[in-house]
């Protein structure tokens, strides 16, 4: 079996400069892929970095998300008093009841955004999430309208450069700080001072409160959502994982998408590749006769094409992974999508991963391979009389 | 001349190849129409608007944030305005479904005459009005649902505080810019928020937005900065704009969805131009002799790079033609824009459509000739034939 794989890597060299049209168009298929599955993956990545199996978030019953829920400072009380949330440094039960509201944003081309404003007491909230830190500037400070911003904010959203100010309700803050939290949702946040979010929006109630637990059993997460509702009838505990699982509706609706454009693509570039194999047996029938004469295999010979197909869309996938790759890195390292029930913006980071490039080679290994399975079987079949008189 | 028949016979003397490069075609066809068909129909809703002489007045801070319905007679009393409608969110969902449509509710009265283009007969307009618990409905979340008139629905809202409410259909609309609309009467909504006492008076009788009519398209243009300017200093600052612009900013929160889509076109269109150039420089590679001695018995080598081209031409309008019918064959609730999106309306096809399709697969072949045709016409013939004997 030598001359299949030597055989058809020294005809890919030879032939690559008249396949060349065929072999782009499948790295043109391979980069688009590429683009949309970064970006769904992103906005994955992102929604389970936040994700976090000791936090409990809590909600009104009927809300579907952070930002169209409310909870009255009654029931917050309540939530302080859950048996099985954990205590922070000073004694007090790591509960952080927060405004999540929204303000206009806009993306550096001009179009307008809604992005998320989070209203929070530092002493608790940065003990429920003790990942998040500030990176650049400085914290708020408590009673002032100062606000921080998420380090993947401050790049998608122009209010989120520093000094700038942001109109939060009725008043405008300003930007002194980027926080991190290891990449996460809260990264495209803006984080501002509960008492003046709640002024400046004219709140009465809470937004959601989140809860850091004394451990991550199963069991004692599902103890403490249960004592949750009994508590406090009007309220639901969700956990962190599940509540950032139900938050990625955009993600399933890229990959949709993305589903649909590779399967037809990939069609399109199947018969392209056909056409380009085709094309190769029929101008050297004679060559392939002679290596049937010479004793190799019909079977030799069919390996040979189609490995031959498979190496030259694997060459166009390769192509098309590093320019997606590097379009990626260079030009879009953070986009934003709307979730379709809250209307507010996710910015996340943009990555080409391995898993990408996986992929995407897979996907054009396919190409080559469909591509290549119907010429390589007329040429297995050429009766070698034939071929050999043929020019 | 060069005879039609020639470049047709030319055209099938290799099946395999013409017949492999229009499917290429057809697939890739396929989606850049149905792409043109998506960003047409946004920029023919677009256009409706504008006919509408619509506005929309909302928050300054964000569109999340209420309006009190105090302002609405101060616009109304405004020269140029024809009429003003309250429109507040409602973010309704069925129970224990996931299903998402966009439903709002809107005064009972300003309604049929904001929504002109609703297009209700008069008798559905009387049940509206008749009716505190009436809906309309937009044609697609109708047929999505399985809803006729008088269906009655139930819907519990996802936002503060949670309304659940009973309605009763009396109208499905036709009209193209709002297919999974689900509207409503405000003073219903109002008159069940008044059961909360959490909710005060002031986040009560509001509205997300205020629609205003223009009577002509010049107050339309100068309504505008006289509606921002009557609440500047207030505690309800507001932004007033057309309602085109403002579907456009509202789509574009989800991303910006044309250039998304010309993206992509883009890609699809370089796509098709190579897989059309090189089967085509393949077909001409084994040609070559033949081009020669037709070129040697005096044949201009105008006339032959029509002809080529001409051959070119044909593969572009027999695969654009084969999109199209994949197109018109693709079952019609696929071709619906994500129904999440409000505002983006269904694709809609059209002999116009298949007729873009046509001249653009001609006009793609065309492209895709022109290089591979050059390099064999510009080869002197003597270089050519005497390759061929040798």
């Amino acid at each position: 079996m030598t001359l299949p794989m030597r055989y058809a890597a020294r005809q890919v060299v030879a032939r690559l400069r008249q396949n060349f049209l065929t072999v782009v168009c499948v790295g043109l298929v391979v980069a688009v892929f590429g683009y949309l599955l970064s970006i769904s993956d992103g906005l994955r990545k992102a929604l389970r970095l936040t994700a976090d199996s000791a936090l409990v978030i809590v909600l009104a019953e009927p809300a579907t998300a952070e930002s169209n829920s409310a909870i009255s400072h009654e029931d917050a009380q309540k939530l302080a008093a859950v048996p099985g949330v954990a205590l922070g440094r000073a004694g007090q039960p790591c509960v952080s009841c927060e405004y999540v509201v929204q303000a206009d944003v806009h993306r550096p081309g001009g179009s307008r955004a809604s992005a998320i404003v989070r209203g929070v007491d530092p002493s608790v909230a940065l003990q429920v999430r003790p990942a998040v830190k500030v990176i650049n500037g400085r914290w708020f400070n408590p009673g002032s309208d100062e606000l921080v911003v998420g380090r993947t904010a401050a790049v998608q959203f122009l209010e989120g450069r520093a000094g700038k100010k942001l109109l939060c309700g009725d008043r405008l803050f300003e930007v002194v700080g980027v926080i991190d939290s290891g990449g996460g949702v809260h990264e495209s946040e803006f984080w501002g001072y509960a008492p003046n979010i709640k002024q400046a929006y004219r709140r009465t109630m809470y937004s959601s409160a989140t809860l850091r637990l004394e451990n991550s059993d199963a069991d004692h997460v599902a103890a403490v959502c249960e004592r949750i509702g009994s508590a406090c009838v009007a309220l639901r505990g969700v956990h962190s994982p599940a509540y950032y699982e139900s938050q990625g509706r955009g993600a399933v609706m890229i990959e949709r998408l993305n589903m649909g454009l590779v399967l037809l693509m990939g069609l399109g570039a199947v018969f392209a590749a056909a056409n380009m194999m085709h094309a190769t047996v029929a101008s050297r029938t004679r060559e392939l006769g002679v290596l049937r004469a010479i004793g190799f295999s019909p079977r030799q010979v069919l390996v040979a094409v189609i490995l031959e197909s498979l190496l030259l869309s694997l060459i166009g996938g390769a192509v098309g992974a590093v320019l997606c790759g590097l379009w990626l890195t260079i030009l879009h390292p953070s986009k934003d999508l709307v979730s379709s029930a809250t209307f507010s913006s996710l910015a996340f980071r943009v990555s080409y991963s391995l898993k990408c490039a996986g992929w995407s080679l897979a996907i054009a290994a396919i190409i080559g391979l469909a591509g290549g399975i119907w010429p390589a079987r007329s040429a297995g079949r050429l009766s070698i009389t034939s071929a050999l008189r043929s020019n | 001349m060069i005879r039609l028949e020639f470049i047709w016979r030319n055209l099938w003397r290799n099946k395999t190849r013409t017949a492999l490069t229009i499917a290429s075609f057809a697939t890739f066809m396929f989606l850049l129409t149905s792409l043109h068909a998506i960003v047409s129909s946004i920029s023919e809703v677009g256009q409706r608007a504008q006919k509408e002489l619509r506005l929309v007045v909302h928050h300054k801070s964000t569109m999340t944030k209420l309006l009190p319905l105090s302002q609405v007679p101060k616009i109304a009393a405004l020269p140029g305005v024809r009429a003003v409608c309250p429109v507040r969110w409602f973010g309704g969902r069925i129970v224990d479904s996931t299903e998402q449509f966009p439903s709002l509710a809107a005064d009972v009265d300003a309604m049929p005459v904001i929504y002109s283009d609703f297009e209700l007969s008069p008798e559905e307009v009387g049940q509206w009005r008749s009716m505190r618990s009436a809906a309309v409905v937009g044609f697609e979340l109708a047929r999505r649902m399985h809803w006729a008139r008088g269906q009655r629905v139930s819907l519990r809202s996802t936002i503060p505080p949670y309304a659940e409410l009973e309605f009763q259909v009396v109208a499905i609309t036709s009209a193209p810019a709002y297919p999974n609309l689900f509207g409503f009467r405000l003073d219903y909504l109002i008159e069940a928020l008044k059961q909360f006492k959490n909710v005060p008076a002031e986040l009560r009788d509001a509205a997300h937005f205020i629609w205003v009519k223009a009577e002509s398209p010049s107050a339309l243009n100068s309504i505008g900065p006289e509606i921002d300017s009557l609440f500047v200093n207030s505690l309800n600052p507001t932004v007033t704009e057309p309602e085109e612009a403002f579907i456009t900013q509202f789509t574009m929160m989800f991303g910006n969805i044309p250039a998304i889509l010309r993206g992509i076109g883009l890609i699809l269109v370089l796509s098709i131009a190579l897989v059309a150039g090189s089967t085509l420089s393949i077909s001409l590679r084994g040609r070559l002799g033949e081009l020669s001695v037709l070129r040697a018995i005096g044949f201009s080598w105008r006339k032959m790079f029509a002809a080529l081209c001409a051959e070119s031409m044909l593969i572009g309008l027999m695969g654009a033609v084969g999109g199209g019918v994949l197109l018109a064959l693709c079952p019609r609730t696929m071709l619906l824009a994500s129904a999440g999106v409000p505002y983006l309306p269904p694709m809609e096809l059209s002999w116009g459509l298949l007729g873009w399709a046509m001249l653009v697969g001609m006009l793609l072949g065309l492209c895709a000739a022109i290089l591979p045709v050059l390099r064999v016409t510009r080869v002197p013939v003597t270089q050519t034939l005497r390759a061929l004997e040798a």
